[in-house]
């Protein structure tokens, strides 16, 4: 089963502004990195996923054959993001993910007075 | 019955050959397969340099990408060409994607390259003046 020419344009127009929008907000956060304030490893995650999205945007519009290229290299791009963050998820959810982002407390109704 | 060749797996060659599939013209593929391949390259390349610059409005780091990417589109080939006449080893489709990374990644830091390429030429030429004349300019033989 094959889409219909029209279902076809209209997912690579969907792919276009998804990746477009990708490839703008990795832009707006490269730009408030600085060379000597942001590690090599999120300006490099973040130069690999821009030009990733670039690729999955213009390839599959300009030619819908190559639409698996595309795919494959978006996926890698994405690989390397979660690859880069990995280390920070190896002793648990980090810091940064966490809902309540607090240091533990042995007791924590002490301070309240309750039992 | 000829064996098979061995297939190029330079990313340049298989830009042309998945252009070929894509049903583009073998002499149009011929030209987008390398200049896609330094177009992506220097993209990547040039989204590095940007962030390594200072913070400033989001219209100034796609202006700043721009010119970054449109002067690694106009240099990488000589500079790959010039790698390959250095180096014969080095084929230019090997090199064109690397060569685009670079050339894009040194972004507005080409003076500190300048500067970093004229100091490498004077330790050559001071060690060249060096050897061919061991006692140096201070030292003229037979007390001067």
């Amino acid at each position: 089963m094959q889409l219909s020419a029209e279902a076809t344009l209209f997912f690579l127009m969907v792919n276009f502004l998804i990746c477009s929008a990708i490839a703008w907000s990795c832009l707006c956060r490269i730009n408030l990195m600085h060379g000597k304030q942001t590690r090599m490893v999120f300006r490099l995650k973040y130069s690999i996923l821009l030009t990733a999205a670039s690729v999955a945007a213009f390839l599959p519009a300009l030619f819908p054959t190559l639409a698996p290229v595309a795919l494959a290299v978006f996926g890698a791009a994405v690989l390397f993001q979660l690859a880069g963050g990995a280390r920070a998820w190896r002793g648990g959810v980090p810091q940064y993910a966490k809902s309540d982002p607090q240091p533990f407390d042995p007791e924590p109704h002490a301070h309240t007075g309750k039992s | 019955m000829t064996p098979p060749t061995n297939p190029n797996l330079d990313l340049v060659s298989v830009a042309i050959a998945l252009l070929g599939v894509a049903s583009i013209a073998p002499e149009a593929a011929q030209i987008i397969g390398p200049y896609a391949v330094i177009f992506f390259g220097a993209l990547l390349g040039a989204s590095f340099a940007a962030s390594r610059r200072e913070p400033a409005s989001r219209w100034a780091a796609v202006w700043f990408m721009a010119k970054i990417v449109g002067l690694t589109l106009v240099i990488t080939v000589p500079c790959a060409q010039l790698i390959a006449t250095a180096y014969p080893n080095a084929e230019v489709r090997w090199t064109l994607g690397p060569v685009a990374i670079v050339l894009a990644g040194i972004g507005n830091a080409w003076p500190k390259v300048a500067a970093w390429f004229l100091g490498l030429v004077r330790g050559i030429v001071e060690r060249w003046a060096s050897t061919t004349n061991p006692r140096g300019p201070n030292n003229p033989p037979n007390g001067g």
